[in-house]
């Protein structure tokens, strides 16, 4: 009997010890305030963040920067379940695809006011990663990794099938052609993820449609333009230029394929380039994706958005952070170029230098990137739903590119359902 | 005759169940043994050779690169202090609570019991923002202490173990409450050295669920010290470029303590598990 209650006080105060290692509530009763910031990322990403934060506290002593992190997979369930567990963080990034239905939960505050008051720039942004961080004419962040989809080339196929690398004006009909001429045996000449719209609405928006209406309040994947694109597609994997398992295919899969000669072409965004990077001797390009009758804007280009919680006790402390981490007269941009995980959401030479490295491949990222940005580039028509939206549309187009249903029928089929999750957003 | 042809059916029905449970061994071992292999190879092997189970040349310093890129050892400790507080507070208040509601007499003790395990139909993440609210008040939040206290009270403890001391002989108590002991030592001294088993079995399943859970952690744990090991799984593939084969030697790292956990009781646990459910 004495040994069990020996043993359940020993338990006590060890469980004590435990809580004692634990922080308290965040008192800043005196000495230099204390922020969250979160945002998502792997260990070398957080590093950088570090090497971010740390370059700040150098900077100041007024302001300590505590980072809250998850992987992205996770991040945004975390930072909505602390949210409505009254617990929000005073700088955070979110991905522009949850950026509406944020604030939709008044999570983030509007820094028009602070902007104006410092004089900060935003001119020098490019703009698309303004627009996409502002909703009904109100800024409510700055930019972070303004980038684009790219179409991925890899050389060593097109060099082995005789075939230049497009010139930026090609076409979808350009696009299917070198993908016949690139399938060979088991090489194919494209691949595609399907896991979710974005991988669709370039070829969508060359032959005209659309996701949504221009006041993206209207469903509109079940329009002919866009049927016919999701159609195009189906032939060719009819045709066999893209692998049978494309459909089901994860990023990983399609960089494995990409980097062993298998496919000729896939869709990549700027973090893939990293991971492709990282396998010796792979040598590939980046350029925008085929053109169409509808327009040459046919490449998806995309920013995310770092702002200041709305429930955020600490604005000027906030801002003195964001400023720092994503102003054009703080370090943040340079730390993040020197880490080379992201291209410019500045536009500013000194920026493309230190992240553009000529020696590795893809050698044109900077020029390609550029011409893209002023040409071919075309934000996603994000609002509130477009989430729900795409979860609707995802498991169909598994479908339709496999044949096993028309574009038409599998649009129609979601379209009530589709229009009635952007009539609940509104 | 008719002998020898029982004998050969006997002899391929045999040949027939070893084919079997041998496909079915290779489908379970299958993957783990990729897994090691993948924890063995270059980055570029992973996307040159993923389907391949072994590297060309071993790469160990993929298990010394993942502790020097993430404080992984860090990580493990915190999972096996909270593990290991969460299994020894399940069993303490599931063998108390299945001890009242199996022999002790009290009015609604039976509804009282069905109400308890009705909380089992109740999916944790519904319960995630009460808990969270909860802890945060007591200011636990970003705490190891915190994690341990959401993994405290858990049903089906309360089931298994009531289901198990249902099973021993009343004689046994009987015997005790001769002999002048009080509910206290019966409880310790009879009940709990007989049903080493079930506690044994409980406590592999809790360990197993400890281990593992990364909804709580996610939300519950900010300091990058105090994560556990499965959030640092999800950090090491927190975004697009993922490093496969470090992912894999950290999920080795992860799942070495409870493979020696089950080795080193596994007697304990098969013969729990089948206790609890012959008697149940």
């Amino acid at each position: 009997m004495k040994r069990t209650v020996c043993a359940l006080a020993l338990f006590t105060c060890a469980l004590a010890l435990v809580m004692a290692g634990g922080d308290a509530e965040q008192e800043q009763s005196e000495g230099p305030i204390t922020i969250d910031y979160s945002f998502w990322g792997n260990p070398v990403a957080i590093g950088v963040e570090r090497d971010i934060i740390d370059a700040y506290h150098a900077m100041q002593d007024d302001v300590r920067v505590a980072p809250i992190v998850s992987g992205y997979s996770d991040y945004h369930t975390m930072l909505l379940t602390q949210m409505a567990g009254g617990s929000s963080p005073d700088v955070m990034r979110i991905d522009s695809y949850f950026f509406q239905d944020f604030l939709a939960l008044n999570a983030l505050r509007t820094i028009d006011d602070l902007v104006d008051r410092d004089n900060v720039d935003t001119s020098v942004y490019y703009p698309q990663g303004i627009t996409e961080n502002t909703s009904d004419g109100e800024l409510y962040g700055l930019p972070w990794a303004t980038s684009v989809l790219y179409m991925f080339i890899n050389l060593d196929v097109f060099e082995d099938a005789g075939i230049p690398v497009p010139d930026f004006d090609w076409t979808v009909d350009d696009f299917v052609e070198i993908a016949r001429q690139l399938t060979d045996g088991d090489r194919y000449g494209f691949a595609i993820g399907l896991g979710g719209v974005s991988s669709i609405l370039p070829f969508v928006w060359a032959e005209g449609g659309d996701l949504f209406d221009e006041s993206r309040e209207r469903f509109t994947l079940n329009e002919p333009e866009a049927v016919r694109a999701l159609d195009r597609l189906a032939e060719m994997y009819a045709e066999g230029l893209i692998p049978e398992d494309s459909i089901t295919a994860q990023t990983d899969t399609l960089t494995r394929w990409f980097v062993n000669g298998q496919i000729g072409m896939r869709m990549g965004a700027v973090s893939e380039i990293l991971s492709t990077q990282a396998v010796e001797g792979a040598r590939f390009e980046v350029i925008n994706m085929p053109t169409g009758p509808a327009g040459n804007r046919t490449t998806v280009y995309k920013s995310n958005i770092v702002g200041i919680g709305s429930a955020s006790q600490n604005v000027e402390a906030a801002w003195d952070f964001l400023k720092f981490l994503r102003g054009p007269e703080g370090q943040g941009e340079e730390l993040y170029m020197i880490a080379k995980r992201m291209s410019p959401a500045i536009d500013d030479q000194r920026y493309w230098d230190l992240y553009a490295d000529p020696t590795l491949y893809p050698r044109n990222v900077e020029g390609n990137s550029k011409i893209i940005a002023a040409e071919y580039g075309r934000l996603l028509p994000l609002t509130g739903g477009w989430l729900e939206v795409d979860n609707l549309v995802a498991p169909e187009l598994q479908g339709i590119v496999s044949g096993a249903i028309s574009a038409e029928d599998a649009m129609n089929r979601i379209a009530d359902d589709a229009q009635a999750a952007l009539d609940r957003a509104r | 005759m008719k002998r020898i042809e029982t004998r050969d059916t006997g002899r391929l029905a045999v040949g027939i169940a070893y084919l079997a449970l041998g496909l079915v061994a290779v489908s379970v071992l299958g993957p783990l043994l990729w897994a090691v292999g993948t924890s063995l190879k270059t980055y570029g092997e992973v996307f040159s050779r993923g389907l391949a189970f072994f590297p060309e040349v071993p790469q160990w310093d993929n298990y010394v690169e993942i502790f020097r890129i993430a404080p992984f050892d860090r990580y493990v400790m915190n999972s096996v202090i909270v593990s290991l507080f969460a299994c020894a507070f399940t069993l303490l208040t599931s063998a108390m609570s299945a001890y009242a509601f199996a022999r002790l007499r009290f009015p609604g003790r039976d509804a009282l019991f069905v109400l308890y395990l009705a909380t089992m139909m109740v999916p944790q993440q519904v319960i995630l923002i009460p808990n969270f609210l909860l802890i945060r008040e007591l200011g636990l939040l970003d705490t190891l202490a915190g994690l341990v206290l959401t993994r405290v009270f858990v049903p089906l403890g309360t089931f298994l173990l009531r289901q198990f001391f249902m099973g021993i002989p009343i004689e046994l108590e009987e015997a005790a409450i001769i002999d002048g002991m009080s509910y206290t030592r019966r409880f310790v001294s009879v009940i709990l050295p007989l049903a080493k088993p079930a506690l044994v079995s409980l406590f592999i399943v809790s360990l197993l669920a400890a281990w593992n859970d990364f909804l709580y952690p996610l939300v519950f744990i900010r300091t990058d010290t105090k994560r556990t090991i499965t959030l640092g799984l999800s950090i090491l593939q927190g975004d697009l470029d993922i490093r496969w084969n470090l992912v894999m030697a950290a999920t080795i790292v992860a799942v070495s303590p409870l493979v020696v956990a089950y080795l080193a009781l596994q007697r304990l646990f098969i013969e729990g598990i089948a206790l609890t459910g012959s008697k149940g």
